[in-house]
């Protein structure tokens, strides 16, 4: 009788240095809680991608909405409209948990070759407060591993460049112990799995000349909560395309988390100035797109998209107040809805 | 109603409700139940469309996205809803030659059984590509109605092509515009 050789395979987990993540200026309005990304995977604590958690919890039960920003550290309308809901909006019914920052470590540096600014400021009734701008991937020196000659996901047939092993929007649904990228989506699945969330948002930024500015990317399954969407927003005068996840196209946000989780997964993409070589110089200000008009966007979206979820047989509601609209947004700037 | 067949403008009537949209004359055109929605080009506009047509405005027509020949047994309408995505066709599993195939064999199917087709496009612009454009040469010869928001029709490109049968075709600013239209063709 041959004996038998038991041989364990174990999987080295790759080392990522130990540095505190970068801090941000956000300032909690009353009633909401923070927790840390790390809580729902040990294996960001400790590291730059660790990111803070907002939950609102509201008073009567419901089902759960949860907000990602800045999946892209460049895309500033994303990270904004979700710092906004954690500091002005409420919940009167069900939960809302939002990740201003989801790659933390993606605005710890600029790429050499960005030659804009790398913060912007806002006026608000508390005074000026300066906010990062990063780049679109994690931080090299964060990652853990050198970047592969070509990167391809794991479910995917597509080879891409080498740095977009770095793209969290690229490394969904993740992978315990990988590389920082590969930790961070981990734990954000693990958070929209536990927390059972009813419905995803990631907030994104494209090129003003883009064909995915102004869109709604939505995994399949949950498609007419997007095409309910784009009806709804016409009363808003805003015009949103709508496209399904693409089948081959694999990591991102809206794919994954509506494959690997119960969640209906929905990705927002408006038209940012900051792609733009020629205008890249205010962040903030531009004359057809500013900031404010973008985060409304954004915001709007997301409201008509929770509307229709609302109205899904069988769901638990989630009702949000105090959100600005896009109107008085583009009226007024953010400052007044800022702390 | 400002109206047009086939390019033709036959009065002049401005509904608040439908945005400064140009109507086409279509009080000798209806659409009967029961009646099927399906994509030409499988693009999302299909979704907004059912949204718009089925839990909005309650026509209660079968939505097929993929519909074949036999889904059309007992159809007395066949709304197409014309936009090319590449997203879209990839993951039904088409290309454009699949699709342009499907859609001829809808369209004689429909011809042999005396359904008629209403033809939809509500993508704007970005629906106007050389696919889009390929897909929806096919259809509107084919149909009894057009209705098109009117992003996608800057060139004037629907008219140009259903003036060849004289087909009424309703350029509307919006897509609330675009179910304001639709409902008031289908009389019963």
């Amino acid at each position: 009788m041959a004996a038998m050789a038991v041989v364990a395979l174990v999987t080295a987990s790759v080392a990522i240095p130990e540095r505190a993540p970068v801090q941000h200026d956000i300032r909690p309005a009353a009633g909401w809680k923070t927790r840390a990304l790390s809580e729902y995977d040990a294996g960001v604590a400790r590291t730059p991608g660790d990111t803070p958690v907002y939950v609102f919890e509201g008073e009567q039960p419901g089902g759960t909405v949860f907000v990602a920003g800045g999946t892209h550290g460049n895309e500033l309308a994303g990270y904004m409209a979700a710092t906004l809901l954690v500091e002005h909006a409420r919940v009167t019914r069900g939960r809302l948990i939002v990740v201003p920052h989801a790659n933390n470590s993606a605005v710890s540096y600029v790429e050499t070759t960005w030659r804009g600014p790398t913060s912007f400021a806002i006026k608000t009734a508390s005074g000026v407060r300066t906010f990062r701008f990063g780049t679109r991937l994690t931080n090299p020196a964060h990652q853990g591993e050198p970047d592969p000659p070509k990167y391809r996901h794991p479910a995917s047939t597509e080879a891409l460049d080498g740095k977009e092993a770095r793209n969290l929007d690229r490394a969904y649904p993740g992978k315990q112990g990988g590389n920082l990228t590969e930790r961070i989506a981990y734990a954000i699945t693990g958070l929209i799995r536990r927390e059972q969330v009813g419905v995803a948002f990631d907030f994104h930024e494209a090129g003003v000349h883009s064909r995915l500015a102004m869109m709604i990317v939505a995994n399949p399954k949950n498609i007419d909560l997007g095409a309910a969407a784009v009806l709804a927003l016409e009363g808003q005068d805003l015009s949103m395309k709508l496209e399904p996840s693409s089948p081959g196209f694999r990591g991102l946000s809206h794919r994954e988390w509506g494959d690997h989780t119960p969640a209906r997964a929905l990705l927002f993409e408006t038209p940012s100035p900051a792609f733009e070589a020629k205008t890249a110089g205010d962040l903030v200000n531009d004359a057809v797109w500013p900031l404010a008009r973008r985060v409304g966007v954004h915001l709007a979206t997301m409201m008509a998209v929770v509307d229709a979820y609302n109205g899904e047989p069988g769901v638990r509601p989630v009702i949000l107040t105090d959100v600005p609209d896009v109107k008085a947004l583009s009226r007024s700037g953010m400052g007044p809805f800022l702390r | 109603m400002r109206a047009t067949r086939g390019g033709w403008s036959v009065g002049a009537v401005v509904l608040a409700s439908l945005g400064a949209a140009t109507l086409a004359h279509g009080d000798d055109v209806t659409f009967a139940r029961p009646g099927l929605i399906t994509a030409i080009g499988q693009s999302a506009d299909v979704n907004v469309v059912k949204i718009l047509l089925n839990t909005q405005l309650k026509l209660g027509l079968e939505f097929k996205p993929l519909a074949q020949v036999g889904d059309l047994a007992g159809m007395k309408t066949v709304v197409m809803v014309v936009g090319a995505s590449a997203k879209g066709l990839g993951a039904a599993g088409l290309d454009m030659d699949k699709e342009l195939a499907r859609t001829r064999g809808l369209l004689q199917a429909a011809r042999a059984q005396g359904a008629q087709v209403l033809v939809m496009h509500t993508g704007g612009e970005s629906r106007r590509g050389k696919t889009s454009n390929d897909l929806i040469e096919v259809v509107v010869p084919d149909a009894a109605y057009v209705v098109v928001v009117a992003s996608g029709n800057k060139d004037k490109f629907f008219q140009t092509l259903a003036s060849k049968r004289n087909t009424p075709v309703a350029e509307v600013e919006k897509l609330s515009g675009a179910g304001e239209v639709v409902k008031g063709l289908f009389k019963q």
